[in-house]
């Protein structure tokens, strides 16, 4: 849709954003002196195409400036500028636009902003913009300045990508609209099975010297732009980050997020989140080889064959495990034991009915539990794909009662929620573990199921009873739904104690965290002598 | 007191205080600090290859002066083998090898000396591969230096081609323009 703002407001502005120097993220303006000048009489019209480069990946996830395509920008939004913007469009699908502006307008320019903005359902919000700024400044390319003249014509913009031959010499200018682009794919990816979908706000920062990591949190997205790590044509990372939002938006997602990798035995809310997003992000792209580029100078990748199905330290706590199963529901391709050829639509379910629904927390258990009851879904089928994880116990509900150890070694990690609290049984003992690794290793929070008999207040105490003999740190999280209803994550020495009201009727989850120690994400239980085990009673009052 | 050992896969910040996706419905009555529940929470951040590195953060040093930064590798699954490259930027010196392998391993130690030539704020980028059943992967990590006691805030090789404007809300880059 093409609009005008007021035209007034144009006479007293001289001054037009051309020629601006600084660096990305100053907060200064220089403002050339060249003014642009409204004309008079009809409307001309200005179109064309939005363009930029896509830099494309090796097999090994590393860059391949060889394989650089030209693609449309889609869906953004376009103005005109004239002192301020005179008119406002997006392009379409094949990145193309139409504007119109007054004739004979002088010195106005083409803004392709690196935004995607429409209301109503469908809807969306999303734009990226500097990471190195303190307020949201969002990547745009401009165009130089022109006369609109009394005929139509077109005006097409491309983004390059900076590369010349052996280094970036200049203006990454792709990188947004590539980072944006990818964000376009996994939208219309979810529409594709819930059409008016709106989704909320989402800010993507990126920078050319941004070393803080790609990550998700809060409706926010931070990518890598540094040389060191570049994330920007990364459409698996950026498609798995978006995986993260969608889950936090739409479904549920209890995970305490942190690094991760395929070989770690993880905390299960982890493993599915993360297990999800990578199986995600094949699903967006179309390619079951996940690729990250590395270092742009010396051509390094990471990758992940996500129909390999061969995961070491493969169970319910692997995000591996849990990656390969998803995949195998959604894709046609046939592989040991994938009798599945199901699509997005059951596993949109899931997400975002069954296990919003949940008493439990988010994880492969909760997800299987109610995959299982979607149309065309054959449990025995489930399984099977399961035991070749080595899950060799059928999931029966959303908190995996009854599940094996899957070839675990190590102390007990079963029953993955103590249920006694179900039966109004306190005190219990929960012990934590540090043999898999700090903060988000499994083990680290051990959780149980409780009701409550009657609606009132109740104080919890979780209090050390054996184990690690150098000072512990216990925090205590109460759930509904995976909502924190209630918490003690005092720094006090070998014990916790909180008060919290709770109601009847209601199934709660208990989470038991050593902080000191295993909660340390810095925690290697190779390097340190402590010990690996740690119990709390848990009681309630 | 907590441990505050830096993993560089998440550089400024590992236990981020940052709010929690969904807000308490009751809070409990009895914690004091931190205020909101929000000990325990890292950004969701994006998979790696199945190497770890730990670092002790290196204290401002001033030009001149040299400084040792020991790294340690870590890895779940042995590798067959592990190699190390260390890139610097300028106005910083490697007085230390940058090339290491190590074959056959889970874990390995690499000791880095580096010296300050200019005031400044560094990166040194340490690129690290991993071969697995014939397989390579490869992991950047950072580690950032500082040179100075109040060097320019502005990362270092920071693009002067980005144009801000706080005014329009942008950051203006320059598109190839083709007209008919």
């Amino acid at each position: 849709m093409t609009f005008f703002r007021i035209p007034l407001v144009f006479s007293f502005s001289l001054l037009i954003l051309q020629a601006c120097t600084g660096s990305s993220g100053d907060s200064s303006d220089e403002f050339s002196t060249l003014s642009c000048k409204l004309g008079s009489g009809s409307n001309v019209t200005i179109s064309g195409k939005a363009t930029y480069d896509r830099v494309g990946l090796q097999a090994s996830g590393a860059l391949d400036f060889d394989n650089i395509s030209t693609m449309p920008v889609r869906g953004v939004v376009v103005q005109a500028i004239c002192n301020t913007a005179i008119a406002e469009t997006t392009t379409d699908a094949n990145g193309n636009y139409s504007l119109s502006i007054p004739a004979n307008t002088q010195n106005v320019f083409i803004r392709v902003k690196a935004q995607m903005l429409q209301s109503g359902s469908p809807g969306w919000d999303v734009a990226v913009s500097s990471s190195s700024s303190s307020s949201e400044l969002i990547y745009s390319m401009d165009g130089g300045l022109f006369n609109s003249g009394s005929n139509a014509s077109t005006r097409n913009l491309h983004a390059p990508t900076g590369w010349n031959g052996s280094s970036y010499a200049s203006t990454r200018t792709a990188a947004p609209f590539a980072i944006l682009d990818t964000v376009y794919e996994s939208m219309q990816f979810v529409l594709s099975v819930a059409p008016s979908l709106q989704f909320p706000a989402l800010d993507l920062k990126w920078g050319p010297t941004n070393t803080s990591g790609t990550n998700y949190s809060n409706s926010l997205i931070n990518v890598l732009g540094s040389t060191a790590d570049t994330d920007e044509f990364d459409a698996h990372v950026i498609a798995h980050e978006w995986g993260h939002y969608f889950q936090d938006m739409f479904s549920r997602d209890e995970s305490i997020g942190g690094p991760h990798s395929l070989n770690r035995i993880l905390d299960i809310r982890v493993a599915f989140s993360e297990g999800f997003g990578n199986a995600f992000s094949a699903m967006v792209t179309g390619d079951p080889i996940y690729k990250d580029s590395q270092s742009v100078s010396l051509g390094t990748g990471f990758s992940i064959n996500l129909e390999s199905n061969s995961c070491f330290n493969d169970g319910w706590y692997n995000e591996c495990t849990v990656q390969s199963v998803l995949y195998d529901f959604f894709d046609t391709a046939a592989d040991t034991n994938d009798v599945f050829t199901l699509g997005f639509t059951p596993i949109y379910n899931v997400l975002t009915t069954d296990m919003v629904a949940s008493d439990s927390l988010t994880s492969l258990f909760s997800f299987i539990n109610g995959f299982k009851l979607q149309s065309g879904v054959a449990p025995a089928a489930v399984d099977t794909l399961l035991a070749d994880q080595s899950i060799t116990t059928s999931i029966a509900d959303d908190y995996g009662t009854g599940i094996d150890e899957a070839g675990y070694l190590g102390f007990s990690i079963t029953p993955v929620y103590l249920n006694e609290g179900v039966d109004d049984t306190f005190p219990i003992t929960l012990c934590t573990l540090g043999e898999n690794g700090g903060y988000n290793g499994l083990g680290v929070t051990r959780f149980a199921r409780f009701t409550v008999p009657a609606n009132t207040t109740y104080t919890f105490s979780a209090v050390k009873n054996g184990g690690e003999t150098n000072s512990t740190d216990p925090d205590v999280y109460i759930r509904y739904k995976g909502e924190l209803v209630g918490y003690g994550e005092t720094f006090t020495t070998d014990s916790e104690t909180f008060a919290v009201n709770l109601e009847t009727g209601k199934e709660y989850v208990l989470e038991l965290m050593e902080y000191r120690t295993y909660g340390d994400i810095d925690y290697n239980p190779a390097a340190i002598g402590a010990d690996n085990q740690t119990c709390f009673t848990v009681s309630r009052s | 007191m907590k441990k505050f050992t830096l993993l560089i896969t998440i550089p400024a910040v590992l236990l981020l205080l940052t709010g929690m996706s969904r807000s308490p419905e009751v809070s409990n009555t009895a914690a004091a600090e931190p205020p909101a529940g929000h000990k325990h929470r890292a950004d969701y951040v994006k998979p790696h290859a199945d190497i770890d590195m730990q670092y002790s953060a290196p204290s401002p040093l001033q030009v001149g002066e040299t400084v040792t930064i020991p790294l340690r590798f870590h890895m779940y699954q042995q590798a067959e083998l592990l190699s190390i490259e260390v890139v610097k930027q300028s106005g910083v010196q490697l007085d230390s090898a940058s090339h290491f392998e190590f074959s056959d391993t889970r874990q390995a130690n690499v000791t880095l000396q580096v010296s300050a030539l200019e005031n400044g704020r560094y990166n040194l980028t340490i690129n690290s591969v991993i071969t697995h059943a014939g397989q390579k992967q490869a992991r950047s990590f950072i580690v950032p230096l500082v040179v100075g006691n109040q060097p320019d805030t502005k990362p270092a090789q920071e693009d002067a081609g980005y144009k801000a404007s706080t005014s329009q809300g942008v950051i203006s880059m320059p598109a190839v323009e083709t007209t008919d």
